[in-house]
Formats: C-alpha cells, structure tokens, sequence
C-alpha cells in the first residue's frame, strides 16, 4: 500500500511542470491549445536566430567556404558567441540549403513579374518553354556570386553527399515545379512528373555548364541553355505534342 | 542483495532526482538508491570522490575497457572549431580530462587555420567542487606540459559558481552534473554565467533502451563494477554510488525538458552506445 501511494506521488511528479509546481493539492488547468501556442512561438522565435545567423554567415562564404567556420563568423558579426555554429549540426551544408530556399523564394515573387515584362515583347515568351528558359536563366544568375569566387562548386559537391542528397533533391523539386507553375502549368495527369523531371534535367546540366564558363557573362551558358530547350521542343514535336510522350522513346531505349 | 533493490527502482521508470517531500520540513534527494536529506548529499559525494580522486583516471579506463576516452574525445570534436577568443568553462572537471582534450584541439586547430598572433586566445576555467580532484588535474597538467596561461583552476559548487553573469560562450559538464544535489539549480547557474548564444553541452550517463543490452549493461554495472572498485581502488562503496547514481539519473527525454526549463532552447541529445551515455546540447538564445 505504502508502495503503491510511493508510485503514484511519482508519477505524479513526473510531469514538466515539476518544478514550478505549488504545494497545495489544486493544480493548475492546462489548456492544450496554450500549451502548443506557445510551443509555436518558441519555434518561430528559434527558426528566427536560425536564419538570421544564417544570412549573416553568407557573407563569409567568399572567405570561409560553406563550412562550421562561416557560420561560426556570421555568429559572431551578430554579437552571438562563434560556437552557436553548432546550431546547425550538419554544418555547411545548412548553409548551402538556406542559401538555396532563398533564392527560391526570391524567384518564386520575382518571376510573375518578368514575364508579364517579357509578354509585352512580341518576340519574347510566346510560349512556356520560353518563360522557363528566362525563368532558369534568371535562377542561375542567383548563384552568380558564388560562381565567380569557385564556391559553388563546393556547395554542389555537398549537397550531393549521400546524406545530403535527399534535402537537396527536394529542393531542386520544388524549384521546377515553381518554375513550371508560372509557365502556366495545370497537366494533372503523368506529364506532370515528365515535365518536372525534363526540366530538371535542362536545369542541373546548365548549372554545371556554368561551373566551367569563362565567357563574359555567361555567354556560352546562356547559349547551351538555347541549345538544351531546343532539344525539349524537338523531342516533343516528335513525340507529337506531349512531354509525356516525348519521355516514352526514352525510357524504351534504356 | 544489491540487485534486488536495483529492480525495485528499475521497474519504476519514473524515478526523479529530487523528491519534494512533504511529510518531512527539508528536502530529501537520491544518494545512489539511499535517500538522503538535501543537505547530506553534498558531503556524501564529497567523500566519495576524496576517495577516488587518486584512482580515478585508472578505474575511468578499467570500466569502461577504455570507451571513455572515445566518449570524450568525440564530446570534444562536437564543440570544435573553435573561433579565437572562446572563453569556456568546464564544470566538475577537476582531473582535466575535457578540458586538457580541449586545449590539445585548440593548438592543433590554430596550427592548422594559421590564427594570427593579434587574435586573443580561448581561455577555459576548470571548476570542481572538490579540491581533491582539482590536485589531481594540476598534477597532471604540469606533467603534460601543458600551455597553461589559457588554464585557470577554480573550486565551487555548481549550483552557485562565484561567477558574473554573461561571462562565458560555452559551459561543459562530463560526467557531473549527476553528482549535483540539485540539477535544476546547476542548469539555472549555467544559463546565468552563459552569454546570450552561448553553448551548453553536457556530457552524462544515460540509460540503454534496448532491453537485451540493457539486461547486459545491468549486469555488469552491478556485479563486475563495484568487485573491480574493490580490487583496484579498494573502495567497494564509491563505485556503488556510482552506479545506483547512474540508474537514478533522469532519462534522456526527461533530462531535455530539465534543461528546457532553465530556460535553454534548440535542445538535442544524442546516445552514444546505445545510450549508456548521451550528450545534452542547448542554447541560450
């Protein structure tokens, strides 16, 4: 008996509250909904420090690589100690990631805008492959900066680590499927995945087209880009029409 | 006899490390399976580490079979790099152990970054409550060679360090904080002397949730641990407290919402051996 009123003390006492609790046998009501409203607001408060320690660590990626050590730096310029790099237990590649969401996003608002700019050019955007070409075209230049210090060959080099590969992926998918919502896409049928796959072909090899090109602006990326959207509209004519059918000779031939 | 009262506490998970009594006037804590007035415990684990103090670092490796030093030299690796200018302190770590790993890997980060002889250097305060064991890690240091202007000794209580506020980027705790009367208190004095962003990791004896290796690992804490005290240290007691002080430490969930309380966030643990120990991470932030 005496045990059995021991454990159920315990248990009693088992609760996170614990510590705060009063001495008098009423306890509190807890509302679930506070409970995980404030539980809400802590995460946003955390994924807040998070990003802002991650923008301030881009900075240091010229110098620093994407590495422990610029986010340790970004840390710091923020007034943080440089060891709250540990908040990112993955490391660079972390920073990799924001940098990649980020630019994302910025294409993701930007991107209407061009092509409504581009529509009133009547030589410019007269179908979807056109505006996916400006939209990969605008993407890429994103990553520009990096490009020119020798950076983003690292960065692509982590996110294809085995570990890393799966966030990475996702990232490129939601990348052309935005791309491809603003192309006006609405196929709700097997296309679908051939377009998205198609474009994320034409996207990741101008990338690393790009990784190579020392023409002034670009140029020759820009041309090989031409060349791999030309290829997309060739395969579809003779397919008869459809991405989705332009992918079956593929797969027969493998 | 020792196993039968290990069961008892084993069976019933929800065993905390204080128990606010409230038939007796003052607070009674865990003393490895015995329960003690609050105030007994103090000097209780004193004496148990005066007596250990001497042997400790032999018993660490006889134990563990030597995994100890992969526990802490990995523990270490998690911190690191190390920007210039950290100020650390590592808490009941009298004998060194952390603290020396660290500034082994302080000196081989700088010679591998090149740090520039402008930039200040880390400087980590080791604090233990006892002195015994403080002698034991300055003994040591000296017989290291150690670089030790980065190197400052200091004997306090964790639960009330004679420290300002905001004074430190990171707070280390291995194999201590167990040992503290009141956890709680010892969290809330960490995040007071941390600087906003600061560290805390701690790392501490855990609990084995795979029941096989848990039936395994309790065997051996119990009938091999305290006979191998007896042997090489002569001290049989010491290494019963040891282990009945493991068994009675907070799982690993528990612990992570103790450290959320004093008011850590972004708190994660990891297991290392299936969870015989586990290392507790949180930011003041």
């Amino acid at each position: 008996m005496a045990l059995s009123g021991l454990t159920g003390n315990v248990l009693f006492r088992w609760t996170p509250a614990s510590r705060y609790q009063s001495t008098d046998a009423f306890t509190d009501d807890v509302d679930p909904k506070e409970t995980q409203r404030l539980k809400d607001e802590e995460t946003v408060y955390e994924t807040e420090i998070r990003h802002k320690i991650l923008d301030a660590a881009l900075g240091y990626v010229d110098i620093s690589g994407w590495s422990k050590q610029a986010l340790a730096e970004g840390s710091e310029s923020l007034g943080y100690p440089g060891v709250a790099h540990g908040l990112f237990p993955k490391g660079g590649v972390e920073l990799v990631h924001h940098f990649y969401q980020q630019s994302n996003e910025r294409l993701a608002s930007e991107l209407p805008a061009d092509i409504q700019e581009a529509q009133l050019d009547p030589l410019k955007a007269k179908d979807d492959l056109k505006i996916l070409r400006l939209a990969v075209e605008k993407r890429l230049r994103m990553n520009a900066e990096h490009v020119f210090t020798g950076k983003w060959t690292e960065a692509m080099g982590l996110m294809a680590l085995p570990t890393n590969a799966p966030s990475s992926l996702k990232l490129l998918a939601h990348l052309v499927d935005d791309m491809w919502h603003h192309a006006g896409d609405t196929s709700p049928d097997f296309s679908w995945y051939a377009k998205r796959a198609v474009l994320a072909a034409v996207y990741k090899s101008t990338e690393l087209s790009m990784m190579q090109d020392k023409s002034e602006d670009f140029r020759s990326t820009w041309e090989f880009l031409d060349r791999r959207i030309e290829d997309v509209r060739k395969g579809i004519a003779m397919a008869g029409g459809s991405i989705g059918q332009m992918l079956i000779p593929l797969i027969m031939q493998s | 006899m020792h196993v039968s009262s290990y069961n008892k506490a084993s069976n019933d998970p929800n065993f905390e490390n204080v128990n606010s009594s409230t038939t007796s006037k003052e607070k009674t804590v865990d003393f490895g399976f015995q329960t003690v007035l609050a105030s007994e415990k103090a000097e209780k684990v004193h004496k148990v580490f005066e007596n250990v103090a001497s042997k400790y670092d032999l018993m660490n490796d006889v134990m563990s079979v030597g995994i100890h030093r992969i526990w802490k030299d990995y523990f270490v690796k998690k911190m690191f790099p190390l920007p210039p200018g950290t100020s650390i302190i590592d808490v009941a770590g009298g004998t060194g152990d952390i603290a020396f790993r660290m500034l082994q890997s302080i000196e081989r980060q700088n010679k591998h970054f090149d740090v520039s002889g402008t930039e200040k250097n880390s400087s980590i305060l080791i604090s233990d409550i006892n002195q015994a064991m403080l002698d034991v890690g300055k003994e040591r240091a000296s017989k290291m060679n150690l670089q030790s202007d980065m190197l400052s000794w200091l004997c306090a209580d964790a639960q009330q360090l004679p420290l300002a506020d905001n004074s430190f980027d990171l707070y280390t705790i291995a194999f201590g904080i167990r040992n503290v009367t009141e956890i709680s208190k010892a969290l809330d004095e960490a995040y007071r002397v941390l600087r906003p962003g600061g560290r805390f990791l701690c790392l501490e004896f855990s609990h084995v949730n795979n029941p096989l290796l848990k039936q395994v690992y309790d065997t051996y804490s119990f009938q091999i641990i305290p006979p191998l005290g007896e042997v090489f240290a002569g001290d049989w007691k010491s290494y019963q407290y040891l282990v009945e002080s493991i068994r009675k430490f907070p799982t690993q969930d528990r612990f992570k919402e103790m450290i959320e309380e004093a008011g850590f966030r972004s708190v994660k643990y990891e297991n290392l051996s299936f969870g015989v120990v586990s290392i507790h991470s949180g930011y003041k932030i």
